[in-house]
């Protein structure tokens, strides 16, 4: 993506760029529609008992795979005689009778808060252990990437699955799991950076003048990672999401009746198989693919522009 | 070399013995794997007490990891809690569905990512570059078992070509096979994409071009071959993160797999299938990993002396 942006502006000066064609720049230049999908989010998140036109957790066997709003013109009169109306579903209704747009707004909210603690508390650790590995170096080093080895050879969504049951199916768990499945990324670029940052003569001059490793790490060390963390931070919203979308799916992530995501899209699964209902599954799926995309784009932009040696991520 | 050898063999045995320890752990903490005979009536007290001493139950955690270790690296699992059989037969059973699906998988992410993106180098913003990047895209954003639904939906509801699960003749592998293989797909393409446009810039490129070679010689003669090395070691790796990605493929499929079995294991506290089939998937991919390692040294001498 960048690369066709800085091959559109090395082409043209930026003196004949038309007015008409300004938004255009300005639109491929900054992550504005990322950003905008990210905006809507969050105020769908904050705002979700104001926006949403229904109760996402009430039952109306009534109205049990209700078609959106778009399909329901052609209902026939017994249809309407038995209670139904046209057009009070904007995205349809489950197979419960619960509203799926308000649904996927209530899921924002979980979504958005679910990724935010886990990526904090598995940002968090990892970049503490990097810094620490790579500071000091020698066994410490040694251990924690070793710790790292075994993490990442156990598959992630087992594991996940057996701290789900072990501690039981809530909120706190899948936090936990979701943090224990981000802190590995953070942690060994955090590492390689702090590798760098050691050599660097202001640490050595800090250390001759006294300077404790706790205060050189967090001194001098830490703020030289501000930018790979905040970049790594970023992309991670995008497999958190995912990552707890699938565990939703599998049923092992946020537990029923609040609604999530990944669980809508399997609550629509049957109802999909045999041909009926698709608005079920794939509204929640669009709202998936919408969210990781825009992270993803945000996280690609702020690389791109802090730290384009980061570009393997 | 042979000291390189030596330390990634003794790290890759390490991190089976962490992994399995780990999942060991867990599996005792979820409950006493006794109480699921507790509702089959053939659990006197005298049994519960024998069993006990039997799986060395009564002793500390590490000892009966030990326990369980000496048995598993012989492949004895013990007896599956749902079934009776052992628990090495059913994971044997399930293993070459499994091994089937992820082959079909890699295939197709190499034939679609490698043309992709040769194509997508060489012709720089022209359609196919734009369907590499859409391409790219979806993989890297859409929930594996949403990609796999929606294939469901169009192929097999919509246009009735495809059967929508269960293993069979050729044409139930194809929509696995794609769900499972797209972001790989997606990761082999932007890996040849970039090693591409690197090559593409080196000199004897350019003495190639120079010299008046046809383009396509100097694309797939000259530069692909030297291209293709990083995509190619870094594939391995592509399949030994299958073996994850198989758990969500083989359930939206209902693929007779390891994956499938091991998530029926996981949420009956089936701990022998359980931990038996982690340690198929560990030991495969530490494996892996290992041989992406040596292969990388052989290659890269700088590796090696690091």
């Amino acid at each position: 993506m960048a690369e066709a942006i800085s091959e559109q502006f090395s082409a043209e000066s930026s003196d004949d760029i038309s007015i008409v064609r300004r938004p255009v720049h300005v639109v491929r230049r900054y992550p504005i529609i990322p950003g905008l999908i990210i905006l809507v989010l969050i105020i769908f998140a904050i705002f979700a008992p104001l926006i949403a036109p229904k109760d996402p957790e009430k039952n109306n066997l009534r109205h049990r795979n209700y078609p959106p709003v778009w399909q329901d013109a052609d209902m026939d009169a017994t249809e309407i005689n038995a209670g139904r109306e046209p057009g009070s579903y904007f995205l349809g209704a489950d197979a419960l009778g619960r509203d799926v747009f308000s649904r996927i707004i209530y899921g924002a909210r979980i979504s958005l808060m679910v990724a935010a603690i886990a990526i904090a508390a598995g940002v968090t650790i990892g970049s503490t252990l990097g810094l620490i590995a790579g500071y000091f170096g020698g066994v410490i080093d040694e251990a924690i990437m070793r710790l790292l080895d075994v993490n990442s050879a156990i598959p992630f969504i087992l594991l996940a699955l057996m701290i789900v049951i072990v501690m039981g199916q809530s909120l706190m768990t899948l936090i936990v799991v979701l943090a224990l499945s981000n802190w590995s990324g953070p942690a060994r670029l955090v590492r390689g950076q702090a590798l760098q940052l050691k050599t660097m003569d202001y640490v050595h001059l800090s250390r001759i003048s006294g300077g404790s490793n706790t205060r050189i790490i967090i001194k001098h060390i830490l703020p030289g990672t501000r930018n790979v963390i905040v970049v790594v931070g970023t992309l991670e919203v995008g497999s958190v999401i995912l990552a707890e979308s699938i565990l939703s799916y599998l049923g092992a992530g946020v537990p029923p009746p609040t609604p999530a995501w990944g669980s809508m899209i399997s609550d629509g699964r049957e109802y999909l198989l045999v041909g009926s209902a698709w608005w079920i599954t794939v509204f929640p799926g669009i709202a998936i693919f919408l969210t990781v995309l825009a992270f993803n784009f945000l996280g690609d932009w702020l690389r791109d522009k802090w730290d384009p040696r980061l570009r393997q991520l | 070399m042979t000291r390189f050898l030596v330390r990634r063999f003794f790290f890759g045995v390490l991190s089976v013995i962490g992994a399995t320890f780990i999942v060991f752990v867990l599996s005792r903490l979820a409950g006493d794997p006794r109480n699921l005979y507790l509702g089959t009536g053939m659990l006197t007290p005298e049994i519960w007490e024998q069993w006990g001493r039997d799986f060395g139950l009564d002793k500390p955690l590490p000892v009966q990891y030990w326990i369980w270790f000496k048995d598993a690296i012989q492949l004895d699992f013990g007896e599956s809690i749902q079934t009776g059989h052992q628990a090495i037969e059913t994971i044997k059973e399930k293993v070459p569905a499994t091994l089937q699906l992820a082959a079909g998988a890699w295939v197709f992410a190499l034939l679609v990512g490698i043309p992709l993106g040769v194509l997508s180098a060489t012709k720089r913003s022209s359609a196919f570059d734009l369907i590499g990047r859409t391409f790219a895209l979806f993989g890297q954003a859409l929930p594996p078992f949403f990609l796999g639904l929606m294939l469901i939906l169009i192929f097999s509801v919509n246009l009735g070509w495809l059967p929508t699960s269960q293993r069979g003749g050729w044409e139930h592998y194809i929509l696995p096979m794609v769900t499972l293989g797209w972001l790989p797909a997606a990761a082999v393409l932007r890996l040849v994409r970039s090693s591409m446009l690197e090559t593409l810039d080196s000199e004897y490129i350019k003495l190639a071009r120079a010299k008046g070679v046809a383009e396509w010689k100097v694309i797939w003669k000259h530069a692909f071959k030297n291209a293709a090395i990083p995509p190619l070691t870094m594939s391995a790796l592509i399949l030994a993160s299958f073996l994850t990605g198989t758990v969500v493929t083989e359930t939206v499929f209902a693929w007779p797999g390891l994956g499938r079995l091991v998530v029926t294991a996981i949420n009956n506290n089936d701990f022998p299938v359980m931990t038996g089939a982690v340690l198929v998937f560990t030991v495969l991919y530490v494996v892996t990993v290992f041989i992406v390692d040596i292969s990388y040294a052989l290659i890269d001498p700088r590796i090696r002396i690091k």
